[in-house]
């Protein structure tokens, strides 16, 4: 069934894409930003690029999780869009499956233009000396509290270490608040990089694949397990969440601290004026080994099919130059850091409310960690295999020894 | 009176018959060559192609190389697979009882002469023509631990103390969204058996009455007898539907928590279109064929074989 309907997609796709080719048009399948001015934006830039070309630019803004069906059919066809966004996971996989074009020469003509851009955000798309995506905007995970709750309950400071965070989190639960909103939803991304992120600041791992039941990664399991199952510090319906989860408990009041991007800092600002001022914003605790921030990176790319290759590099150029990148930017921050470097010290990056995220980026570690990310981490990430393994774990389905074990198996069963 | 231009058979002379046969033939291949040219080119090669496709190594962007039934064997080893056969089980069966159940209740309420019958009946058959995505968002919120209406309620009637993980735990997940198919999918079969349940005459009922016999037994030797076929054709189709149910499932817990939910068709999905494995994921939508086309000729030969009478 899924197959006939990738075939009707496919075709649909392949004749609209010819009729494109032929007419001097070029297609950019964008992701959609949580901003409307950031969209609306976009548009706006393609339709001017348009007018200086003499070309029309088809803009589709996408949500996330409808990238992979259209990705899948339009690489399948051959009609590919002319630029498309790729999370750096995706830009792996598509790597290789080698249908992504190096864009090096690129990456290096705009960053003559206009300046350097995050060297952290350029090496998980670098693979053998070629670059496959255009960085575009970077995304940190950081921690928000209540710093009234957190008042009331005696801490001046945010927890620095995970074992603060734990013991913090019990003391903040009670009276329908919960300490640590933290979910572990099948589909969650968030969750899949701050687990990671746990295992990292403990010194383990998800490589190499057969230490995934060495004791750092079971020690950090445990305390994921004891916020969870003894402290029952979360939410009871947070091992559903969806990425959206811990946005909510936040907001509702439910959850006194929670790990995100940047989207909560703007519903608060608009909406939520007294939270607001009650929330606190603190860079990830550490664990024995440091502090470890995972990467989230997006990127403009070419697929080698693309009809359109000298309009697409064009395209990209021009949706890259420094001074509308740095106003698009803005107006998403700080759920968009941007990837120039000289953009960091702009104001709108130092305040409490911002800074936190722009100064992940230079520690981001990336899926992989601690050797380079390469392809099978991206897939790793896609089905969710981290999850999986602590939704068990945590739900007390299986034990903490079992859980890495069966998750070990799986992540040696994706390398292979 | 003239009778020569109408001719039985037998009485068309003998070198007319294959010439007229001939054209005959030809004409109906002609009427029928648009719906089997769709039925070719929709149907068959992309089903064929699937296939094919299953027994090769074919990955989104790489070209495929056949390797028999690799993709095959390598799901009868994955306990992950075993795992998506019992919940698709477990949630088909789950969902069909007590749709069948439910529908039936349903209709024999909404039979009945009730204040307000039509009301009701445009209310109860709601749930059918709300869109998936939008009566799964409902029940996400339903669900919900923050303002919930379900856990508040239970809360209420002090049968629970706090929230109920209904998403959330491996046990009560299954549960959570065989509810939500369930929910959907009683209208269709409440109106199916309804429609079975006004053909039967009131002469029968109120014959019986007459006789002495009381509710049940009506229920029992006229009611029941009298939509036993609609209602076992109707699970059937709703079988098939439930068994490719793919957007409740997805849009709610995307087949976790801890798998507790991931059925067949997430299953493909997720290898297809996540971990680009296109061959595997159609090995995995492959499987469900065979029940699949049994049911499906079930249907056909239940629905058709009657009701035509060149057969």
């Amino acid at each position: 069934m899924n197959r006939i309907l990738l075939s009707l997609t496919a075709l649909t796709v392949s004749l609209t894409a010819t009729a494109h080719a032929q007419s001097g048009q070029i297609t950019f399948w964008m992701k959609k930003q949580l901003s409307d001015d950031q969209n609306t934006m976009i548009q706006q830039r393609a339709l001017e690029f348009g007018k200086q070309n003499n070309v029309k630019v088809n803009v589709e803004l996408i949500a996330y999780e409808n990238f992979f069906p259209k990705w899948s059919a339009a690489i399948e066809s051959g009609n590919v869009p002319d630029v498309s966004f790729f999370g750096y996971q995706e830009i792996g996989q598509f790597y290789a499956q080698g249908v992504l074009r190096d864009v090096s020469p690129l990456v290096k003509s705009i960053q003559k233009t206009n300046g350097l851009m995050q060297n952290s955000l350029q090496k998980p798309v670098t693979f053998n000396g070629g670059q496959y995506g255009v960085p575009f905007w970077g995304e940190a995970q950081v921690l928000y509290y209540r710093k009234d709750l957190l008042a009331k309950a005696g801490f001046k400071v945010p927890p620095r270490t995970w074992a603060e965070f734990r013991t913090m989190a019990k003391k903040l639960t009670g009276g329908g608040v919960y300490g640590a909103g933290l979910g572990f939803g099948k589909g969650n991304s968030d969750a899949e990089f701050l687990t990671r992120a746990i295992l990292w600041s403990y010194g383990g791992s998800l490589n190499p694949a057969a230490q995934i039941t060495a004791t750092p990664n079971v020690q950090a399991t445990n305390l994921l397990r004891d916020l969870f199952v003894t402290d029952k510090s979360t939410p009871p319906s947070a091992l559903g969440w969806d990425d959206s989860g811990n946005n909510k408990a936040y907001l509702s009041g439910q959850a006194a601290m929670v790990f995100n991007s940047g989207s909560i800092v703007n519903v608060l600002k608009n909406d939520y004026p007294d939270l607001y001022a009650n929330t606190g914003i603190a860079a990830l605790p550490s664990g024995p080994k440091g502090n470890a921030i995972p990467g989230i990176s997006n990127y403009l790319g070419i697929f080698k099919a693309s009809k359109n290759v000298p309009l697409a590099e064009k395209f990209i150029s021009y949706l890259t130059e420094k001074n509308w990148y740095g106003d698009w930017i803005k107006r998403g921050a700080p759920i968009n850091i941007p990837v120039y470097t000289s953009l960091a010290s702009d104001p709108v990056w130092q305040t409490p409310y911002t800074k936190p995220f722009i100064d992940s980026v230079k520690s981001f570690k990336f899926l992989g960690y601690p050797q380079v990310y390469k392809p099978a981490d991206g897939e790793i990430y896609n089905l969710r295999l981290v999850n999986d393994a602590f939704q068990s774990m945590m739900s007390g389905s299986s034990s903490v020894a079992d859980g890495l074990s069966t998750l070990q198996k799986k992540v040696q069963d994706a390398n292979k | 009176m003239t009778h020569s231009k109408v001719y039985p058979d037998a009485a068309v002379p003998r070198r007319a018959q294959p010439s007229k046969a001939r054209q005959d033939g030809l004409l109906a291949y002609l009427l029928m060559s648009p719906a089997l040219l769709y039925l070719l080119v929709v149907m068959a090669v992309p089903f064929l192609w699937a296939l094919y496709t299953s027994f090769t190594d074919k990955t989104i962007g790489a070209p495929a190389h056949f390797i028999g039934l690799q993709n095959y064997l390598s799901l009868l080893t994955d306990p992950g697979f075993w795992q998506a056969v019992r919940n698709t089980l477990l949630f088909t069966a789950g969902a069909v009882i007590a749709k069948v159940i439910f529908g039936m209740a349903m209709a024999l309420v909404l039979n009945q002469n009730i204040r307000f019958r039509n009301f009701f009946r445009v209310l109860l058959f709601l749930p059918w023509t709300i869109p998936s995505i939008v009566s799964v968002f409902t029940w996400q919120w339903l669900y919900s631990d923050v303002g919930g209406v379900l856990s508040d309620l239970l809360m209420r009637l002090h049968l629970i103390e706090s929230p109920l993980p209904w998403l959330a735990s491996p046990s009560l997940a299954m549960f959570s969204v065989i509810l939500v198919n369930v929910w959907r999918g009683v209208p269709f079969v409440g109106i199916a058996v309804l429609a079975g349940l006004q053909s039967i005459s009131h002469d029968q009922h109120e014959a019986a009455m007459i006789d002495g016999a009381g509710m049940l037994a009506r229920f029992r030797h006229i009611t029941l007898p009298g939509v036993r076929e609609v209602t076992l054709l109707t699970a059937v189709i709703t079988t098939i539907w439930t068994l490719n149910d793919f957007e409740i499932i997805w849009l709610l817990t995307r087949g976790g928590p801890a798998n507790a939910t991931q059925v067949l068709s997430t299953l493909s999905y997720t290898e297809g279109f996540l971990n680009l494995h296109i061959g595997k994921a159609i090995a995995i939508a492959v499987v469900t064929l065979p029940a699949l086309i049994w049911l499906i000729n079930y249907v056909t030969r239940r629905s058709l074989s009657d009701s035509n009478p060149a057969h």
